[in-house]
């Protein structure tokens, strides 16, 4: 082999066997997302998987306040860290965390400053303090909004009023009230729904949401992996046919080359699926005959 | 990914990059100059595999990862264009593998797996193998090489980076880094063979 052919092989190889997997860098754009604080930004490099169970710690003190609970304990989480007089937000400080246990022990930690930080911003006037610093949960929320304000990029699977009640319905849901109506309530909700208080189907629908997101910016690759992800948390869902229009619609927008067949097969089994016309236009499957 | 597909993944990244840009309180003046979403997916893969060359480890891959586009993100605003926008990110990627480097050696961390496994391509289990062997030999000849040998051999033999590119990146001239080149690959060829002989 000469000089050129081996090194160039090698090279190849090398360069095929370090790039990253579309997980890795679904996970760190999450991160990213999420507001997590750089290591490198602090001069402590590393130990970040502390930063990710922090954040489960907060998602954890989260469920168990409920859904209101949830959001209130979310940011008070925030100014529980700072009163006391704590060097670090959660979210800074788990990303100073070490690994392992110490990364467990902070995120338990981070839950009881949650519970205490309650207390405290309930207060004497019962006005919450501002936030010091915004939380992962308000970061998402923000994005959200952020969403909602650009109506000319209309969504290509809408989640209108009934699929939140049918959601809210599912699992231990139990909403008191109705879910609101509207152009807020067309789109995911940013928020939990009210009345709601099972975090693991706001969470399903926070997911969902974000598939529903990546398919509209065209990325199926990384709706394929977030559905997946859905698949395996919640394999007994309510909300199985919008993940299957979702999975559809990703096909579609990989414009691989069976799409129109399973969208026809879609269509025929949910002839009535408020989808259907999206289905239709975007895989360009012919919708089945309504029924009269 | 073709061009066409490239573009169009771009033009319809504009919600996304909004979420992104909104989370990180990345304040980049209007008209954003660069957009960092975009920058994210078309450089991640390059700061990844450079990481790894600049000897983290695959257990850290993902904190030095997060490391380096947290500091892309907040530093984009700052990126002039008088050097490329890969070795711009390249400097920042050499100072966060720097401090990982520093990091691991003082956790003696046990032995790791070569890579973690791939999803890009998915090869057969034979071809991913065969890759992780040559990867494990190029990096262990990629270690035993000084900081400024190693940006080259990074660059400008794993990245294809031109070498004028590199030269202003490094900021040494540019017949160095075409001697540098061609004296890495002698080396590296060396290298290999003596592996080949030894098997």
């Amino acid at each position: 082999m000469t000089q050129s052919h081996l090194v160039d092989g090698y090279l190849a190889l090398t360069r095929q066997a370090l790039t990253p997997s579309l997980a890795l860098r679904e996970r760190v754009s999450e991160r990213l997302a999420a507001g997590v604080v750089p290591n490198a930004e602090r001069g402590a490099p590393a130990a970040a998987e502390g930063a990710a169970l922090g954040a489960g710690a907060v998602g954890l003190g989260a469920g168990a306040l409920g859904a209101e609970g949830a959001l209130l304990g979310a940011g008070l989480e925030v100014s529980g860290a700072v009163a006391p007089g704590a060097a670090l937000a959660p979210v800074a400080a788990a990303s100073h965390a070490a690994r392992g246990q110490a990364g467990a022990l902070l995120g338990g930690g981070l839950l009881l400053l949650g519970f205490l930080g309650g207390y405290w911003a309930r207060g004497i006037d019962g006005q919450p303090p501002p936030l010091q610093v915004r939380p992962a949960v308000a970061a998402v929320q923000e994005a959200q909004q952020q969403e909602e304000l650009t109506p000319d990029e209309p969504a290509l699977v809408q989640l209108g009023p009934a699929q939140l009640r049918h959601a809210a319905r599912s699992g231990s849901a139990r909403s008191s009230n109705p879910a609101p109506r509207g152009a807020g309530a067309s789109r995911f909700a940013a928020t939990p729904l009210p009345g709601t208080r099972s975090s693991a189907t706001r969470d399903e629908l926070l997911l969902l949401q974000r598939t529903e997101r990546a398919v509209r910016a065209g990325n199926s690759a990384l709706a394929l992996m977030l559905l997946g992800e859905l698949e395996a948390q919640y394999p007994r869902s309510q909300l199985l046919e919008e993940r299957r229009a979702l999975e559809l619609l990703s096909y579609c927008v990989a414009d691989a080359s069976d799409s129109p067949q399973r969208a026809e097969r879609f269509l025929r089994e949910h002839p009535r699926s408020v989808y259907a016309e999206r289905i239709g236009a975007l895989c360009q499957a012919d919708a089945p005959p309504t029924a009269p | 990914m073709k061009a066409a597909d490239k573009s169009a993944g771009r033009r319809t990244f504009t919600g996304g990059q909004r979420q992104m840009v909104s989370s990180l309180e990345l304040r980049v003046p209007s008209p954003a100059p660069l957009d960092f979403q975009c920058v994210y997916l078309e450089h991640f893969d390059f700061a990844c595999r450079s990481l790894r060359l600049l000897g983290v480890a695959p257990g850290a891959l993902e904190d030095a990862a997060q490391d380096v586009f947290g500091i892309v993100s907040k530093r984009l605003a700052e990126f002039s264009g008088e050097a490329s926008l890969r070795t711009w990110i390249f400097a920042i990627v050499q100072r966060v593998a720097s401090n990982q480097r520093r990091t691991q050696r003082r956790k003696q961390q046990p032995l790791q797996p070569l890579t973690e496994p791939l999803a890009t391509s998915d090869p057969s289990p034979e071809a991913h193998a065969q890759a992780a062997q040559a990867a494990s030999l190029v990096q262990l000849f990629c270690d035993a090489l000084d900081d400024g040998r190693r940006a080259v051999f990074v660059l400008a033999l794993v990245e294809d980076v031109p070498a004028r590119e590199v030269a202003q990146a490094l900021e040494i001239p540019l017949f160095t880094v075409y001697s540098r080149i061609r004296a890495l690959r002698e080396q590296l060829q060396e290298f290999l063979e003596s592996r080949e002989v030894e098997k």
